[in-house]
């Protein structure tokens, strides 16, 4: 369902073939694995089997020794990392720590810490000599939950390391004056006044949540080829949402200038967050200089899950104040996220979206970073936000039962609106939430009469602010009347569909007559990755501006043609170029005469737009709850969002749909399980329970369509908060179906039949 | 004047105040500006003459694509925001 859109358009709202589409399913899209160089190796990695252990010693000897094996490589063929926080957008990290993941250095601080690498001929042989590859260890105790963590007393993983209050996101200030073990840092978000905002409340609800550790769970594992050349070049081919990003931590790592790295993004499996840190490629890379040939390397799926970051295992408490009529007057949260081995979990974003759909007077979130020996955790689908937003929409539906409001009412009550101040001081500024939450209170599925026994209907609302960042495109126009599009943004979701379609807009002609195409980081601008749901908004907005430099020299080319002042002539939208006395060229027929009459025309744009719009979804989810197994069954299911201006309605519904079923997952089935040491159990999809086709109703999806007025297509980032109100709607709809209150996630059978079978 | 709204973290350099009116065209001015209100912030925002890595600011509520030299209208507000950009990638400094 698309609400109309507000302006008319003649390709952006339409739902073409996405250009590269016939080459994925027919096999012929180039993916990591596809990479085939001469005379190259296969790298394979050692992992701990250890959570946390002194690393006494590496024997590598046997190895080597093996035939076929051409190097193995530690640490200590790394070069010296200084301290230097390097920052991955929702996630940060030290320079030091970034290397020291990549191949633990002392220490091993999870299980399935990188310890060492090896290249040969054939990559059964390079398996084969993991084996000869001696280490000892000294095994330590580990520390596994943010309660252990944060324990006095508990043992601190990084000795040296003091709790500092943090600024903004991932910026340290001065040393807290609490010192808490393992927590990083400290950062206080807050607005008004609790106590105030809590003397005026006449009804006070405190409650606790968890949620386990979720992998991204793409499909693809991670890859990468690197080729260090003799006169110190390195080329390395490989699979990440940000070619340039992945190209500035290579830099880094290595020590080497960009300039000397070339970075070739192939096409790619999913990421959603999690291909943004470097893991094996600065280990081919190496491995590449010590050998002299190219050495490719392709995590196998259990080191995927053991070797890369999932999302945090989180505690969050909530407190809420009210009215009787439903009106809040203080929100206080308290934010623990598992950071894994090194500082650098989004808490930060947890404690700033969870109140955000809400305009609450006083408001106080204190976020914890907090050290554990598991993986340290990369970015994941609105990094932190699912969380934060499970413990406060599953406390709001508690507060709506209390007060006896329809809990769609209990939020429309109190909507965020234009002027809204968020928990970090800004006001909102031209946002759909309140739409949103009008069309799902007139929805077919709210509206409809939920039947049958142990069944129940949960509702949850949702934030998330999106990203804008640099981005370039370049745009050329061919002797056929097509135009080459040139892209440094990779394409996950469908983005050289809609980034054409922009460009198609712009320039009035069709969509299937721009080819787009994604480049390297030397054949392109700057281009930060595909996430933060920003690349249709930046990226979107550069192909624009391309768009209009050509029709800007399609209009001084149409000029000399006609021997006219080039302010005679214009460019419409549809298209046409035209001029006096009824003059005109179509598109194709102007380009067909510029190798005439001047040369080529191109466009190019490097920009970085401010003006990115906050996302809001609702999303209503009908459950079934098997009484004897506990077994949820997900009935129903819609998501309702503002979407801005859709692109391509297709894959819009489709990045909402994805995320929701990520959502389930992370509500019902997904966690990392661990046993008493701190090794991970179920690192294989067969056991980390992904939702399938077949644990899934259709997502049923209502566009909102509230342009954004800073983009120039009213495009908001639509990616990420789709995973953000699934884990508090599935919980609101268990305790409608059971009576029982979901406050640890996943609800698998397990715990819920603790819950629902107490006697026995 | 600009309205800087102060990071909970921040305040206790400014007073306890919430939020501070400074002058400034450019948010380094506000920054510049700021620093005799709340002594010590300035070192805190800025290093090596840009902003630290991680410190994002905006302008009425829109973040800076051009870091401190984004000019600030009349009667703005400035935040130092927690910035969420979903693995988006560095600010610009």
């Amino acid at each position: 369902m698309v609400a109309p859109a507000k302006k008319p358009y003649r390709v952006v709202g339409s739902r073409p073939v996405r250009p590269d589409g016939t080459d994925k399913v027919t096999g012929r899209a180039n993916y990591g694995s596809d990479i085939r160089l001469p005379g190259m190796l296969y790298g394979r990695v050692l992992r701990s089997p250890h959570a946390h252990a002194r690393i006494v010693g590496i024997d590598a000897e046997k190895a080597l020794a093996l035939p076929g094996v051409k190097a193995v490589i530690t640490q200590a063929d790394f070069p010296a990392a200084e301290d230097a926080v390097t920052d991955l957008g929702e996630t940060a990290s030290n320079l030091k720590w970034l290397v020291d993941n990549v191949l633990a250095s002392d220490r091993a601080l999870y299980h399935g810490h990188a310890v060492a690498a090896v290249a040969a001929t054939d990559p059964h042989v390079a398996e084969d000599a993991l084996g000869l590859i001696e280490v000892e260890y000294e095994e330590l105790p580990p520390v596994l939950s943010v309660h252990e963590a944060m324990a006095e007393g508990a043992p601190r993983i990084h000795p040296n390391m003091h709790t500092v209050e943090m600024m903004a996101r991932f910026s340290p200030g001065p040393r807290s004056e609490h010192d808490i073990p393992n927590a990083a840092s400290h950062l206080r978000l807050e607005i008004g006044d609790l106590d105030e905002g809590f003397a005026e409340a006449e009804v006070v609800i405190e409650r606790e949540y968890e949620t386990g550790t979720a992998h991204q769970g793409y499909i693809e594992p991670h890859n990468g080829t690197a080729l260090w050349n003799e006169s110190g070049e390195l080329t390395v081919w490989l699979s990440t949402q940000g070619p340039f990003m992945m190209r500035d931590q290579l830099a880094r790592v290595l020590k080497v200038p960009v300039s000397k790295i070339r970075v070739i993004p192939m096409e790619i499996g999913g990421g959603f967050g999690g291909k943004i840190p470097v893991y094996m490629e600065p280990m081919a890379a190496v491995l590449s200089r010590k050998t002299g040939r190219p050495v490719k390397m392709i995590m196998q799926r259990d080191e995927v899950l053991l070797g890369t970051g999932p999302t945090s295992a989180t505690y969050v408490r909530v407190k809420l104040g009210a009215k009787r009529d439903g009106t809040l007057t203080a929100a206080e949260a308290y934010l623990a996220y598992e950071a894994g081995a090194y500082p650098g979990s989004p808490v930060g974003a947890g404690g700033m979206c969870m109140f955000s759909p809400y305009s609450v007077p006083n408001q106080r979130a204190d976020c914890y970073d907090v050290i554990v020996n598991k993986p340290k955790v990369s970015a994941y689908r609105a990094p932190g936000a699912p969380a934060g937003s499970f413990a406060m929409e599953s406390t709001l539906d508690e507060l709506a039962e209390q007060l006896d409001i329809d809990p769609l009412e209990l939020r429309q009550r109190n909507a965020a609106v234009d002027g809204t101040r968020r928990i970090d001081g800004a006001a909102f500024q031209s946002i759909g939430n309140e739409a949103v939450m009008r069309a799902a209170s007139e929805s077919p599925h709210w509206n409809s009469e939920l039947q049958g026994e142990n069944r129940g209907r949960g509702i949850a609302m949702g934030y998330w602010g999106n990203g804008g960042l640099e981005s370039s495109a370049y745009a050329t126009v061919n002797r056929d009347g097509t135009v080459g599009l040139v892209l440094g943004s990779v394409d996950i979701g469908g983005q050289r569909a809609a980034l054409a379609m922009q460009i198609a807009e712009t320039l009035g002609i069709d969509y299937e007559q721009v080819k787009p195409i994604v480049v390297d980081t030397d054949s392109i601008g700057y281009t930060a990755v595909t996430g933060g749901s920003r690349t249709t908004f930046a990226t979107g907005w550069a192909v624009h501006e391309a768009g209009l430099e050509i029709r800007r020299e399609l209009e001084a080319r149409a000029a000399r043609i006609w021997e006219v002042d080039a302010s005679l002539v214009h460019y419409d939208d549809d298209g046409v170029i035209r001029g006096p006395e009824d003059q005109s060229f179509t598109f194709r027929e102007i380009a067909g005469q510029l190798h005439r009459t001047g040369g080529t025309v191109q466009g190019k744009a490097d920009v970085m737009p401010e003006g990115t719009g906050p996302a809001f979804a609702c999303h209503i989810v009908d459950v079934e709850v098997d009484p004897d197994t506990a077994k949820v069954e997900v009935l129903r299911y819609t998501a309702i969002q503002d979407v801005g201006t859709a692109i391509h309605p297709d894959y819009v519904e489709g990045q909402i749909q994805g995320g929701a079923v990520q959502g389930i997952g992370m509500a019902l089935t997904e966690e990392y399980v661990y046993d008493d040491e701190g090794r991970l159990r179920n690192a294989s999809l067969l056991d980390y329970r992904m939702p399938t086709t077949l644990d899934v109703p259709q997502i049923d999806t209502i566009l909102v369509e509230e342009p954004n007025p800073g983009h120039p297509y009213g495009v908001r980032g639509v990616g990420e908060v789709p995973i953000v109100p699934p884990l508090a709607a599935v919980a609101n709809a268990i305790h409608q179906a059971t009576g029982v209150r979901t406050r640890s996630l996943p609800a698998s059978p397990r715990v819920l039949l603790e819950e629902l079978l107490p006697e026995e | 004047m600009a309205t800087v709204f102060v990071p909970a973290s921040l305040r206790r350099l400014c007073g306890d105040r919430h939020s501070v009116e400074v002058q400034g065209a450019t948010l380094r001015q506000v920054i510049d500006n700021l620093e005799p209100e709340c002594p010590g912030i300035r070192a805190l925002i800025v290093e090596e003459g840009m902003l630290r890595p991680g410190i994002q600011l905006a302008v009425n509520g829109s973040a800076s694509a051009t870091g401190l030299l984004r000019e600030v209208p009349p009667d703005a507000e400035v935040q130092i925001l927690p910035a969420m950009s979903g693995g988006g990638g560095e600010h610009p400094r």
